[in-house]
């Protein structure tokens, strides 16, 4: 009896061991994979093992939502739609209408100034932010055709066949704003089903953080400073959530000392002026996508308000690099010294 | 009364005095901010200096795995597995062999030292970030520190309590 | 105070004084936090190359899938050399100038190549 109880501690430890090491088995160490996708440059980090099934299908997700969104390529959905739905109306899959669906309530909840419409406009600007060579600025009555286009009015679908079709010749659906926000969303799914504890996911420039970071209190996200390299400050982020920027600084070209960016008022049809940079803070990463599209087109004041009212969480950067915060912005936000 | 039976009871008294002091820490004040006393390893040298071989060893083991019942195995409760397990079989090795020559308060010292010690190398060998050498001489010093504190207030427990948490008084 | 406790004494004098001394050692060269390891050029998904940092003053070329770039290294600073001959069509990597640390990526589209530091990273993510 004596023999045993002295010797007991050691056989519980062997127990004990084997188990805690098992527990500490479960904290797997992080796989990158960077691509290029989406026209854009992506980077997805998982804290899983083994993790390149699930980065693989994240990749290609990513490459599916391309296939599907890309404007430019004369194989996507939506080339075929923005081509044919004036005629008659065109076969989209669900992923199409769901998104045109969320971007289009969206269109609402932002009182117009996210659109996924903005087709027609972004095709009369990009020569000029794309600095192709005799592009010149745009005719002020070829403006204002393209505004009354790019309307969410417009759009029909017709929901129990999965078709959509435009009410005039001309409207031009426009995802490039959201689909990066969107593409996060879906991975986080994927992340969810697959049972991924955390993640990092970058779809150029609009991060997704994925559960709780790794033995440590807070994700750290780097805000691009709008007007030098690196970074204006950093996030601490405890858990899920996508950070969206939209910013004048990264397709733009300068004509006359003015700078033409794509970031288009849907009202005016002009490049958004004011604001700089615009990062917004929320767990869902079309929400994001949209609202700091929408954020930056309305300016500061407007934009203050919208942002007070319905109580969400951003960083307005102005052209004086002044720094405004609402919601819980501030308190997440560390300035970089 | 040197019963094992008797043993036992006197260290399961200990160890849930250990767990009740584990589970309290975090909320109060710690003395010097960014130290961890661990309050409840003075239990672990209380144990050993009244109760003799074996019973640091065991209150240890048994506090955490309590302990991690409360609050779920994780990386931490491994870590804190870990470093009591060493730095108690440490000082168990010290007081078996060297009781005579050596005193309460350096002994604790060393548990804490070792304490910590194995905390760090745990991480930096389960989570490969040899970076965090950094962290090692502020952990080292902090561990000692602890240490002496447990180690006089122990001390001074024995001291007036001794005899009583072994048990000794009742003999005489 | 016992004769053993002395013995005590100085081993951890001597675990406290060694610790100070790496750490310090290590502070003197260079940062003891995370440093920057390297530089990792990938095309298409494969480390195309991969140059530990600092480097000398440099360059590298790298075939890509448009054209050839050319890759300025010194000390930390990486760049591509604005002056390529054969120019990649949307010269964004070409105007970009010099990166200097984590996370920034010099990410050439029409190329596929991708440019980032292993090592170093203090952040999780950009954006912008």
């Amino acid at each position: 009896m004596r023999r045993v109880f002295k010797y007991l501690p050691l056989i519980i430890l062997a127990l004990v061991i084997p188990f805690a090491y098992w527990v500490n088995k479960t904290e797997p160490r992080p796989e990158t994979i960077r691509d290029f996708a989406m026209d854009t440059y992506l980077e997805i980090t998982i804290y899983h093992q083994p993790g390149e099934a699930v980065l693989e299908e994240i990749l290609n997700d990513f490459k599916l939502l391309e296939s599907i969104f890309n404007r430019y390529d004369e194989n996507s959905v939506i080339y075929n739609v923005n081509k044919n739905a004036f005629e008659k109306p065109v076969s989209i899959p669900s992923i199409f209408e769901n998104l045109l669906q969320e971007s289009i309530k969206l269109s609402g909840y932002t009182e117009g100034y996210f659109n996924p419409a903005i087709g027609p406009l972004v095709d009369l600007w990009r020569p000029i932010i794309k600095g192709e060579e005799d592009s010149v600025l745009p005719d002020i009555d070829l403006i204002k055709k393209a505004i009354s286009l790019s309307k969410t009015e417009n759009i029909i679908i017709n929901e129990p066949d999965g078709q959509v079709s435009f009410t005039i010749l001309g409207v031009s659906l426009d995802f490039g704003a959201v689909v990066k926000g969107y593409a996060v969303d879906r991975a986080f799914g994927i992340l969810r089903n697959r049972g991924v504890d955390r993640a990092v996911i970058n779809a150029g420039g609009t991060i997704g953080v994925y559960g709780s970071p790794p033995g440590r209190n807070y994700w750290r996200i780097g805000i691009q400073h709008p007007r030098k390299d690196g970074i204006i400050g950093v996030l601490n982020l405890p858990s899920t959530t996508v950070v969206s920027t939209s910013g004048d600084y990264e397709r733009y070209n300068i004509i006359g000392g003015k700078r033409y960016h794509h970031l288009l008022n849907p009202f005016t049809g002009y490049p958004a002026e004011e604001l700089v940079s615009v990062t917004i803070i929320n767990k869902n990463g079309l929400f994001s996508d949209a609202v700091s599209t929408a954020v930056f087109a309305m300016g500061l004041e407007k934009g203050m308000e919208f942002l007070t009212q319905k109580s969400l969480s951003a960083i307005i950067i102005t052209s004086d690099l002044q720094i405004h915060f609402t919601g819980e912005a501030e308190r997440l936000f560390q300035p970089e010294l | 009364m040197d019963s094992p039976t008797n043993k036992m009871v006197r260290i399961c008294i200990l160890t849930v005095l250990g767990v009740v002091l584990n589970l309290i820490e975090p909320p109060l004040p710690a003395p010097v901010p960014g130290i961890k006393l661990g309050l409840a390893n003075l239990m672990s040298v209380i144990g050993l200096y009244s109760l003799g071989t074996y019973s640091a060893i065991w209150i240890t083991i048994l506090r955490t795995i309590t302990v991690n019942l409360f609050l779920g195995f994780d990386l931490r409760g491994f870590l804190s597995l870990g470093g009591g397990v060493v730095s108690a079989l440490i000082m168990e090795a010290v007081y078996y062999f060297y009781k005579r020559e050596t005193g309460v308060v350096a002994v604790s010292m060393l548990g804490g030292l070792m304490h910590n010690f194995t905390q760090w190398l745990m991480v930096v060998i389960l989570l490969q970030q040899p970076y965090l050498v950094v962290y090692l001489p502020f952990l080292l010093l902090s561990g000692v520190l602890a240490g002496v504190f447990i180690g006089t207030t122990g001390a001074y427990t024995l001291r007036r309590l001794g005899g009583f948490i072994s048990g000794k008084d009742l003999q005489s | 105070m016992k004769r053993g406790d002395l013995l005590i004494y100085l081993f951890i004098i001597f675990m406290l004084l060694s610790s100070f001394l790496i750490y310090f050692f290590l502070n003197r060269i260079g940062g003891a936090n995370q440093r920057i390891k390297s530089v990792v050029v990938e095309y298409k998904r494969q480390v195309f190359t991969e140059i530990p940092l600092p480097s000398e003053k440099r360059t590298v070329e790298l075939k890509g899938s448009w054209g050839v770039l050319i890759l300025n290294l010194d000390g930390y600073k990486i760049r591509v050399n604005p002056a390529s001959p054969h120019y990649c069509p949307d010269k964004i990597c070409m105007n970009q100038g010099w990166i200097s640390e984590p996370p920034q990526t010099i990410v050439c589209l029409p190329n596929r190549i991708i440019i980032y530091y292993r090592g170093g990273a203090q952040i999780d993510g950009l954006t912008h």
